[in-house]
Parts: structure tokens; C-alpha cells; sequence
């Protein structure tokens, strides 16, 4: 993925800080996540407790449903070439959610930006990157428990603890430590029986959901192998 | 045919039989001194005078570059017929739009203040105002997503849900799979958002 997200000097030397002085566990360093935003930001992610949540029992004062747009993906090869790591992984346990973004105009009027919820995972198998089976790694997902307020994704819920899933996973650049799913709901099927189910349906016909939807993992495991002996193609963006 | 068939049958026909919007279609009726026009080669009514809805947008952030394209989005819909008129200022009720960098792999993200009680969803009533974040360097990949996703993400703000027929064409569809799409709304976007906010109806 070509970014050009530009970065004065001093704030990419605060973020050099901010991230130095994360503390957070992951067996394999590089994958535990850390803040790409403002300086208002990185200083709330710098402070993310790094023990695991357990599930929220807190009834929510505030729910607040979002919809969301995303990169459209028409081919695995796409999504595949765009990841930093497949994996298929079972989810563990949540960290502790925060709210990113810019602070609001008006707190009166508005409780600020999306909640994030840092999602723990192990590592079943791997299908591109650097790590190993039964790695622990972490994405951001939008959504969560804040406080008294509880966001939802519509179409792209949090990834439920004990499942698993075959997601594709990115990075920034600019924030090598920072994990997210691909596409939002392109990037994360849910593993039932050995097969794939897209999170959000019905999918749209044509979409890399629709594609892979009802697929077998192995079937897709192995095209993903083929990819990984082949140079890539210039083209991954389709034109419906 | 009866008005309320007719209207209802606008609406099918918007929505291809499945209704993701709520509302009476018999405030299609409302008004007087009917307008008669075309969208996408079809006769359409305008409902009448007095239902022009005034919104306000606001741009703030810590990037400036898009501010252009965002407010292309915006008059998207003002420019179209509908009854949306988008203008920029930011207040009580303005649509914020927030341009940053955040951890989600989503372009533009919109949550909508609640229109009674604490639980509410898209589509569920007329939105007062608007929480729209704008995810600057996922947008940066495709030079069209500038414009189509504040278009899009304007459309939740008006209360428009993500189309159940994945099959339309419509500026709503979650995932921009074509970076190439027309910048102008489509037939569908418009009588759904009509279907919102009345003021012109398909089907004379």
C-alpha cells in the first residue's frame, strides 16, 4: 500500500518517543500495535494498560451504532499482496478500548472520535509474514467499551473471543507496529468447520467477500501458497 | 393508481423491494404547487414548496488538502434534486467532519447523534448532527476517494444506511470497489435520500 501521510520532523521525534516507551506484551514485539495519530493521540495510546480485559459487564449509559467505508478488494491476490500477515488466528482477549482521532469541536455536543479496541489473538497458522504458530498478535478493531459508551461497527463487529479467523492484517509504514484488518470486513472470515463465512452479509457480488465466502481454508491456503511463488501483477484494483 | 400505492411503489423500486429506510410514504403527498422533472430519464414530482432541509457541515483536523474534495461531497447532494441544501459552518446541529489519521482500515467512519434514548441506528429517524472521521491516509490511495467517500459518509449523516441490494449502484455501497465511479449521486441515492427527506418522489 502506498501511503503518502506527511510527517514533520517533530512529530515523527514524538512519536519515536511515544512508541520507545510502550510497554505492551506481545510475544513477538513487532506486532503488538502502536498509534499512527496525532500527539494528543500517541500520548493516550502510550498509556494503554497492556494486561488483558476481560469481557466488559458493564451495561452501556450510550450506544452508538457507526457505518463505516472501505477499500473494496475483487481478488485474493489483491488482498493477499496488500497484507503485511495472513494468519489464521483464535482470539483471546481484548486490551483496554480508547477513543482515537482528533478531539471534538465541542465536548458538549460531542463525545469525540471512534473507540478502538485492541484485539489479542493467537497465531494458528501463518500464511505470509514474519511470525510463528502460537504467536500472540494484536489488532485494532473500531468498536467496543468505553467507559459508560459502547460503539458498534455495523458490518464489522469485534472479533468474538474463542473464534477463530482468517484475517489479513496491514501496517503503516510510518507506524511499523501497527496492526489493522484489511477492508474492514474483506479482511476477517470467520472459521467454521475447515470453511470460510464473511462477517458481513449478504456479500456483494463480485467482491473478494463474495469470493471467498463458503470457500474451503485449505483451498484457499493453497492459493495463497501459489501467490507466494509468484511475482506479483500490476494490477489489483478492479473496475466494475 | 391510488397515491399510496404509487408512493409505495417508488419506494420498492428504490430500494428493489426491500425497505432499509424508514418514514410514511405519504408525506410524499405534502405540499402544493408540484414541480414535475427527470432523474436519470425518469418523471419525477417535487412535493412542493417549504421542505428544503438546511444543513450545515464543518471541516477540522489536522490536515487541510482534502477540505476541497470534502466539500465536493457535500454539495453532491445540495446540487442534486433533493431537499438537502449544504452549506459550511460549523454549529449545534452541523455535520463535523473530522480529517485525521486513525488505526482503522476503513476510509471514513460516521456516528450519528441519537435521535431519542440512548440506543439508536441509521435510518431510524432524521439525524440531527453528525460525527464523520475521515481517514486521510487510507483515502490517499485512490486520487476519487477524496470526493466519494465524503459523499458517502455525508449520506450516513443524513441517515442512509449501506444499501441491503449489493447489486445497485449507489455512492452508499460500503466498499469503494471502483475508484473510477462517477462523483454524482445515483438515481438510487437520490430517491433514497428523498425517501428521508421528501420532496421529490418517482413514479408520476
Amino acid at each position: 500500500m502506498k501511503r503518502n501521510l506527511k510527517i514533520s520532523v517533530a512529530a515523527a521525534t514524538v512519536l519515536v518517543l511515544a512508541v520507545s516507551g510502550s510497554v505492551r506484551v506481545a510475544s513477538r514485539q513487532r506486532y503488538a500495535t502502536a498509534p499512527k495519530s496525532s500527539a494528543k493521540h500517541i500520548s493516550a495510546m502510550s498509556k494503554r494498560i497492556t494486561k488483558p480485559e476481560t469481557p466488559s459487564t458493564i451495561v452501556p449509559k450510550l450506544v452508538l451504532h457507526s457505518q463505516a467505508s472501505y477499500a473494496g478488494y475483487a481478488s485474493l491476490e489483491g488482498l493477499y499482496r496488500e497484507s503485511v500477515l495472513v494468519v489464521a488466528v483464535t482470539i483471546t482477549s481484548y486490551d483496554k478500548a480508547y477513543r482515537g482521532g482528533e478531539p471534538p469541536r465541542s465536548l458538549a455536543k460531542d463525545p469525540g472520535g471512534p473507540i478502538f479496541t485492541p484485539v489479542r489473538a493467537v497465531v494458528n497458522e501463518v500464511y505470509k509474514g514474519d511470525i510463528r504458530p502460537r504467536d500472540t498478535v494484536v489488532f485494532d478493531q473500531t468498536g467496543g467499551d468505553l467507559g459508560d459508551t459502547r460503539e458498534i461497527l455495523d458490518g464489522d463487529p469485534l472479533a468474538v473471543i474463542g473464534s477463530s479467523y482468517l484475517v489479513f492484517l496491514g501496517s503503516f509504514p510510518e507506524f511499523p507496529k501497527a496492526d489493522y484488518i484489511l477492508g474492514g470486513p474483506s479482511g476477517r472470515y470467520l472459521l467454521t468447520n475447515g470453511s470460510l463465512a464473511s462477517i458481513e452479509q449478504p456479500t456483494r457480488k463480485g467482491s473478494i467477500r463474495d469470493l471467498l465466502n463458503g470457500r474451503s481454508l485449505s483451498d484457499v491456503a493453497a492459493e495463497m501458497r501459489q501467490l507466494s511463488l509468484t511475482p506479483p501483477q500490476p494490477t489489483t484494483i478492479a473496475v466494475q | 393508481m391510488p397515491v399510496r400505492e404509487e408512493l409505495t411503489s417508488c419506494v420498492q423500486a428504490a430500494n428493489n423491494g426491500v425497505y432499509n429506510q424508514v418514514g410514511s410514504c405519504l408525506q410524499y403527498s405534502q405540499g402544493t404547487t408540484p414541480q414535475i422533472g427527470r432523474i436519470s430519464g425518469r418523471a419525477v414530482q417535487q412535493s412542493g414548496p417549504g421542505q428544503i432541509v438546511n444543513r450545515n457541515f464543518s471541516i477540522t483536523g489536522s490536515v487541510s488538502s482534502y477540505n476541497s474534495a470534502i466539500r465536493a461531497g457535500a454539495a453532491a447532494w445540495t446540487s442534486s434534486p433533493t431537499a438537502i441544501r449544504y452549506t459550511e459552518g460549523f454549529s449545534a446541529s452541523s455535520d463535523d467532519i473530522y480529517v485525521g489519521s486513525y488505526d482503522g482500515g476503513w476510509l471514513g467512519r460516521t456516528i450519528e447523534h441519537p435521535c431519542g434514548g440512548t440506543d439508536f441506528w441509521v435510518g431510524n429517524c432524521t439525524l440531527s448532527w453528525s460525527h464523520v472521521d475521515y481517514n486521510a491516509p487510507n483515502v490517499d490511495q485512490h486520487a476519487q476517494w477524496a470526493q466519494q467517500v465524503s459523499t458517502h459518509e455525508l449520506g450516513h449523516a443524513l441517515g442512509l444506511g449501506h444499501p441491503f441490494d449489493l447489486s445497485v449502484s449507489s455512492t452508499m455501497q460500503s466498499d469503494l470497489l471502483d475508484p473510477g465511479a462517477s462523483l454524482n449521486l445515483t438515481a438510487y441515492d437520490i430517491e433514497s435520500v428523498n425517501f428521508n427527506y421528501p420532496n421529490w418522489y418517482f413514479g408520476i
